[in-house]
């Protein structure tokens, strides 16, 4: 009989996110100057999720919507993992240039890549989805 | 695989859509507002050859955007191609 050792694989894990969702127009939000050690996600031109931030204030559009975002999920991603997810789980190109955002479906769900400029990420998706997207990227 | 350039996230697989519909063109010779919705709503012209149309990227930046689009190759075009 052929023993097998135990191996335990590093399992992803996945945390909700308390962050700030900023919906302004798109030439002020590329001139606000977020709080010190938070971080923007620019989903869209128009659209922000700050997190690690206490309440921002967009004073230059009268306009803009700042609510409190609790609908996203983190995965922190070293830069092999990274690759190694790229690898089996993203059919796009992931971006050159670095830091950078990307958004698209991993594993066949949607989800943001926050590249951080040493290749780290950290892996957004929606709280509804993440058990779905660990355990494809666990698999 | 279908490829479809989003102006905020890059190029993506057809997966990551959702298709909107075509951008009506209703006729000026329809002047009556309620003809013209009639038309917009109703009379579709199954354009055979190169369509504007809307589409959602769904699974990225969650955003509505207008392509062109040849129905017969399904090749997408730049909007001011």
């Amino acid at each position: 009989m052929t023993r097998r050792a135990n191996v335990h694989a590093p399992e992803l894990a996945c945390v909700p996110l308390v962050g700030w969702r900023i919906v302004a127009d798109p030439s002020v939000l590329d001139h606000v100057r977020w709080p010190k050690g938070s971080m923007a996600v620019r989903i869209s031109p128009d659209d922000v999720f700050l997190i690690g931030a206490a309440e921002p204030s967009v004073t230059a559009d009268a306009h803009a919507i700042v609510t409190p975002e609790h609908g996203f999920a983190g995965i922190d991603l070293s830069a092999a993992e990274v690759i190694a997810i790229a690898e089996q789980h993203i059919e796009w190109e992931l971006p050159s240039q670095l830091p950078a955002l990307a958004q698209g479906q991993v594993a066949g769900v949607p989800a943001k890549l926050v590249r951080h400029a040493d290749g780290s990420a950290l892996l957004l998706v929606a709280c509804a989805a993440s058990n779905e997207l660990v355990d494809r990227l666990n698999r | 695989m279908l490829w479809i350039e989003c102006p905020n996230c890059g190029s993506r697989p057809f997966e990551e859509y959702r298709y909107g519909s075509v951008f009506p063109v209703t006729p000026e010779a329809t002047t009556d507002a309620a003809a013209r919705n009639v038309d917009y709503a109703w009379m579709q012209d199954n354009i055979e050859g190169i369509t504007l149309e809307r589409w959602f990227h769904e699974s990225g930046c969650r955003r509505w955007f207008t392509a062109r689009r040849d129905t017969t190759t399904d090749q997408f075009h730049p909007l001011d191609d």
